[in-house]
């Protein structure tokens, strides 16, 4: 197995890593790193709970070669902090009783987080369509929608 | 035990280099949106992938002598935003909102979509409706082929080994009777069960000009329905006409049986979609 050296930023650490040419960036953050938020589920794209925000873009970490992301900056859920405490997408999360089983939920977070950084008062129509790559097989996503739009609310009153 | 190699060249004329000189096979990697699953599910052999998602000269969008060019390792995401785009080929925005999800957006490129092949490639249903010619280089020289020439079967296409595509060269303005429909079995991350998109002139109220149709899903390749853009070109535009452009779908689409619709099914979508389409998009242009 050939391998490649690369330097990558996760949650502002640098790390320089040894890596395999065909690991992907989900399971370098999951076995390497020991970082288990991002969930493994689908490994195609398609459900995205192994999203993280890679360079300020939400993208499925299944489907990027680690080797790709050398020299880039990711932030996974790990990453997420508040002034005090969880992070209010977090906090909105809990609140709005978004989380059922959670393994969607890491997933869900980064994308609100990806879609709230470009969009801090985002309509219904964008939250649903910036979550539009997210599955939840327990909520049926009203109360994650909900969620989406109280964290927005909390933001805003923070930066004010 | 596979052994897989990569690499990302310093800019174009180092990968043409690499493609010219490599030994073994090369799979050029853009988003990864595509190989990166055939590569997660163990159906990619093994091969040199050739890191171009970033290459300087592939990623930028352009207006040059009235026609425009686009990188091919431009991203849907960055087509979606480009303002040059959304005045000048609005229709390739339209299909490019359509593909996956915000996070394959974030990565996937329209070289990738072509390169791909699929019968149903949203992009590349545009590219048809507006006449795109495909940009393909090698150490040795360029081409430009026009896209209804591009695609040889479902995930095939013109490219000899050594090649690659570098950019997508659309005239400027789009026609003022233009829509992208795409219907998939989900809003997002579908595969298309029928996607279609036109592009026209309207020279008067009752005649169109220069009118495209093209199809996704229902041929071993995206097509144009010359029988029903026969019938637009010729007839003054009213209810019976588009009814009958509508009908003549059928004799420019060969669609199968799949996991997601019948051929019976893709039949009768691919002619309602133009019938209604169409009718639509020339209430939206006379307003």
């Amino acid at each position: 197995m050939c391998k490649i050296n690369i330097t990558i930023t996760v949650n502002n650490v640098v790390y320089h890593e040894q890596v395999p040419v065909t690991m992907t960036l989900l399971d370098f953050l999951r076995e390497r790193l020991g970082l288990t938020g991002t969930k493994a589920v689908c490994r195609e794209g398609e459900c995205g709970a192994c999203t993280v925000i890679l360079n300020g873009q939400a993208v499925n970490s299944c489907l990027i070669l680690v080797a790709q992301a050398h020299g880039s900056q990711v932030l996974t859920i790990e990453g997420l902090t508040g002034t005090r405490g969880d992070h209010p997408i977090q906090q909105a999360f809990i609140d709005a009783g978004a989380v059922q089983c959670g393994y969607c939920t890491p997933g869900m977070i980064m994308a609100s987080k990806a879609l709230l950084d470009q969009y801090p008062q985002p309509t219904e129509e964008q939250i649903r369509q910036a979550l539009s790559g997210n599955i939840c097989r327990c909520t049926g996503y009203t109360k994650i929608i909900a969620a989406v739009e109280q964290a927005a609310k909390m933001l805003t009153e923070e930066r004010s | 035990m596979k052994s897989f190699q990569f690499q990302t060249p310093d800019c174009l004329a180092h990968a043409l280099e690499i493609l010219a000189q490599s030994q073994g096979p090369v799979r050029l990697l853009g988003g990864g949106t595509d190989l990166g699953v055939a590569l997660q599910q163990g159906r990619l052999a093994t091969c040199l992938l050739l890191n171009i998602a970033n290459l300087p000269e592939l990623t930028t969008i352009e207006e040059e002598d009235g026609h425009l060019s686009i990188g091919s390792s431009v991203t849907y995401d960055q087509l979606i935003a480009s303002p040059l785009l959304q005045r000048q080929a609005p229709l390739l925005i339209q299909a490019a909102r359509t593909v996956g999800s915000p996070q394959i957006r974030n990565r996937g490129t329209i070289g990738g979509n072509l390169g791909n092949a699929s019968p149903a490639g949203d992009l590349i249903v545009a590219l048809y409706a507006l006449q795109a010619q495909i940009e393909v280089a090698s150490q040795n020289q360029t081409r430009k082929i026009p896209i209804v020439e591009f695609f040889q079967g479902p995930g095939r296409t013109v490219l000899q080994p050594h090649e690659m595509i570098t950019h997508i060269h659309l005239p400027s303005n789009s026609g003022d009777v233009t829509f992208f429909w795409k219907v998939g079995l989900r809003a997002a991350q579908a595969i298309a069960v029928v996607n279609l998109a036109v592009q026209a002139q309207r020279s008067d109220p009752e005649h169109l000009a220069n009118i495209t149709v093209a199809y996704g899903a229902v041929a071993p390749t995206v097509v144009r329905a010359p029988s029903a853009e026969e019938v637009l070109l010729t007839q003054p535009l009213n209810d019976f006409s588009l009814q009958k452009a509508a009908r003549q779908v059928q004799r420019d689409i060969t669609p199968i049986d799949d996991v997601r619709a019948s051929a019976r099914y893709r039949q009768l979508l691919a002619r309602d979609m133009l019938y209604y389409g169409l009718q639509e998009a020339l209430e939206k242009a006379a307003s």
